[in-house]
């Protein structure tokens, strides 16, 4: 039977064929492939957690898989976990553990164009990359078995487009797996000083009797066709080779490292033009070069973005009906959706006149016009490091002058530790909090992020005076509802004051969690001036009706911010009652 | 164009039905038998961007993008959303464009204008049909169902049997008359179009 699958849903799948015991990853706000993939788990029966951070969602599979069971875990960002992972290959893995990394050549979801592949080497763990959803079951089955013949984590590559692709995939029968259970080895599971180095030799030699296998393993094959051109590929690439030249011969890489240097050279041999198709950077390519293989690759196609079939064709000779020049299309830029608390948040820190230390998630929805309200924002939950940073070279000069600004989920990926540095360092700085009530998007309990903030930060409660806090040495966590907005801005404004560090958290609930729906706002055609105010939130359900503004009843969430800044008193709610 | 297989292209904003049109489609294919890719371009679609599926269906297929000039059909759920897409439509292709404009912050603004899109597409191709899918869908059950309009309207362009659709809507259960009765209203629009427009060239 075979069951139209995504690339990520067959992960899943293969998690519960081949008795994997528990799914950990990070999802974050922008991860939502490994979301998908931790859904298709929990619907298969794997146990699937989210975890706050990748880091946490490693350490889980990692204590899984010492306790003897088939664990799998999964992070778009490869690189966060390097050093976990690259521990765990000196420990070395007791149950099947595979780590799914996704990448993202064009930058659609994650925030940086990170080839995992080039990690391979300094992380010294095979890698497997499966092309479509079939072999993304298949290679899974194979990357667990992998583990457990060589005692070593390995890593299954995949991009986004191999990720949320769909295709038939033959489903097998699911199984329970059972650990077998903590087995006490302490010499090789605690890595004290002195150990690292005999470990580490331990890992090479088990790795390079796998590099051994690479040639006759079933993931690496030569399709011969015409003679006259060999490509070399991996991943999605292998079906963009497929479709842009269907004549050419095909060495597909699906366990790309450690290389298969022999099966290279034997494909090299027969065909009289040898070319790499690979996206991002040329990491096959210069494996082939330092085999001393002569080949082609880069240069050829571009070293940023996706590749596709018309890329590939116009770089090799293949046919491309690519005459006409592009219908350029308005940019339709991310913005906060209707009845969002982060508009009113935004809103207000523009109006305090702050430079703000942005972050990655929901926060990130002020990067374009018409709020615009952010001055950096490029890692999840650096914004509190980042404003501290600031601080600590440059002093009066951005005191009171500057906001942290950080979603939930930010900060409880990693922002909390930094605050609880910059309060153990007795620094100053504001930090704003957004709270949105969606803390299960990090699988963190919806315990009250003021309490959290309180506990981190020594804080004392309510509105203690400066001098107070000061001398007691903590630091000040007050509470303010988001979508009021001359209470958020005048919180905004004292706790910049404030000489010691304090902690704004600004609750809100996400529009999409609003279990009841409020009644939509509407402009009172004459009062309005058009003074465009409320145009400048950016709300998607309001537009200029050139006589006057108009708030679309079907887009509007009710969040009633327009209502709050129109001066001529034009806007109010429609419900009944006002 | 790969030889017998047909690309479809669907585009939308976040929160429109775009992928689960696609996946009906598919599974639809899937069902009658054909080789099957459904591939959602990834963005980031929490926050009303933009969103867009390659669906490819055929004896076999291999990447799952559609080529420039090779969409045989495009399905536009956003008027501006289907101009972005307009250089994988094919010269012949159809064209299905529903008559929703979501403004970009600029042209609420009245900063910019918005475009004709249906004239720009005219420009790729003759066989553009403009479909009021949201008030087509009104009284069944509203905007969830604006892609079984716009599928139905499509679906006699495309090698899946009607059955096929049917089956895939029955295994889903919920609200089935309804959803059955938007496809149909789909397939009636594109019943009552001139022939210069329906006739399957090259499909």
């Amino acid at each position: 039977m075979k069951r139209l699958l995504t690339g990520m849903e067959a992960l899943a799948r293969a998690a519960a064929e081949e008795r994997v015991q528990i799914v950990s990853g990070h999802a974050g706000h922008t991860g939502h492939a490994v979301a998908a993939m931790l859904e298709a788990a929990l619907q298969e029966g794997v146990c699937a957690r989210r975890a706050p951070n990748e880091k946490v969602a490693l350490e889980v599979v990692m204590g899984a898989s010492l306790a003897g069971a088939r664990a799998v875990a999964a992070v778009t960002n490869l690189a966060a976990v390097v050093d976990p992972l690259h521990a765990m290959a000196y420990v070395g893995a007791a149950g099947g553990l595979a780590v799914v990394a996704v990448d993202d050549p064009g930058v659609a979801l994650g925030a940086v164009e990170t080839d995992s592949r080039t990690l391979a080497r300094a992380l010294e763990l095979p890698w497997i990359e499966p092309s479509d959803a079939p072999e993304c079951k298949e290679y899974l089955a194979a990357a667990l078995a992998l583990s457990e013949r060589w005692e070593i984590p390995v890593v299954v590559r995949i991009t986004t487009r191999v990720a949320l692709t769909g295709r038939p995939v033959s489903l097998g029968a699911t199984a329970a797996g059972e650990a077998a259970g903590l087995r006490r080895d302490r010499e090789r599971r605690v890595l004290a000083p002195g150990r690292g180095g005999r470990l580490r030799i331990g890992a090479r030699e088990r790795l390079a009797q796998l590099a051994a296998h690479t040639g006759e393993s079933p993931l690496n094959r030569v399709e011969l066709r015409s003679p006259a051109l060999g490509v070399v590929t991996s991943g999605a690439s292998y079906h963009h080779v497929r479709e842009a030249l269907p004549d050419a011969s095909v060495l597909k890489l699906g366990l790309s490292f450690p290389f298969p240097a022999q099966l290279a050279r034997t494909f090299a041999a027969r065909v009289h033009r040898l070319v790499v198709v690979e996206e991002l950077e040329p990491v096959l390519e210069h494996e082939l070069r330092a085999l001393g293989i002569a080949c082609q690759g880069e240069g050829l196609m571009p070293r940023t973005g996706e590749l596709g079939p018309d890329l590939i064709a116009l770089a090799l000779g293949g046919t491309v009906r690519r005459e006409r020049r592009r219908v350029a299309a308005p940019e339709r830029p991310p913005e906060p959706c209707a009845g969002c608390p982060r508009r009113a948040l935004l809103h207000a820190l523009k109006r305090v006149h702050v430079n703000v230390a942005g972050d990655l998630g929901c926060a990130m929805m002020g990067a374009s016009a018409p709020l615009a309200a952010l001055d950096s924002a490029f890692a999840v939950g650096a914004s509190v490091g980042v404003a501290h940073g600031a601080e600590l070279v440059l002093g009066e000069r951005v005191r009171g002058r500057q906001v942290a600004l950080l979603d939930e989920g930010a900060f409880l990926h990693s922002g909390a530790l930094a605050l609880a540095h910059v309060a153990g360092g007795g620094a100053g700085g504001t930090v704003v909090v957004a709270e949105d009530g969606m803390r299960a998007r990090v699988g963190a309990p919806a315990a009250d992020l003021a309490s959290l903030a309180r506990a981190l930060v020594g804080a004392s409660g309510g509105q203690a005076s400066a001098q107070q806090h000061r001398a007691s040495g903590t630091a000040n966590v007050r509470e303010v509802d988001a979508l009021d907005l001359a209470a958020t801005e005048a919180a905004l404004r004292e706790e910049l004051a404030r000489p010691e560090l304090s902690v704004v958290v600004a609750r809100g609930r996400c529009p999409m969690a609003q279990t009841t729906p409020r009644p939509p706002c509407a402009v009172n055609s004459v009062r309005c001036n058009r003074c465009g105010a409320c145009l400048r939130l950016g709300c998607p359900a309001i537009s200029d009706g050139f006589d006057a503004m108009v708030i679309e009843a079907g887009a509007c969430a009710g969040c009633g911010l327009c209502v709050q800044v129109c001066r001529a008193g034009a806007i109010a709610s429609t419900e009944p009652s006002s | 164009m790969t030889t017998g297989v047909t690309n479809v292209l669907l585009a939308g904003v976040a929160r429109q039905p775009v992928l689960a049109t696609a996946r009906l489609l598919a599974e639809a294919a899937l069902l009658a038998g054909l080789d099957v890719s459904l591939s959602e371009c990834p963005s980031p679609a929490a926050w009303g961007g933009p969103t867009s599926v390659h669906v490819r269906l055929g004896d076999e297929v291999h990447s799952p993008l559609v080529r420039e000039r090779e969409a045989d059909v495009l399905v536009g759920f956003e008027q501006l959303e289907a101009l972005r897409h307009a250089h994988l439509l094919a010269p012949h292709g159809f064209a299905a464009l529903n008559e929703r404009l979501l403004r970009t912050w600029r042209m609420r603004a009245g900063l910019e204008p918005a475009p004709d899109v249906t004239a720009r597409l005219m420009a790729v191709t003759p066989r553009v049909v403009s479909v009021p899918a949201e008030s087509l869908v009104q009284g069944l059950g509203g905007a969830p169902l604006i892609g079984l309009v716009l599928l139905g309207v499509v679906s006699p362009l495309l090698p899946v049997p009607e059955h096929a659709y049917q089956a895939v809507l029955a295994a889903g259960a919920a609200d089935l008359e309804v959803r059955r009765a938007a496809l149909r209203r789909g397939r009636e629009l594109f019943a009552a179009l001139p022939s210069c427009v329906t006739a399957p060239r090259a499909i």
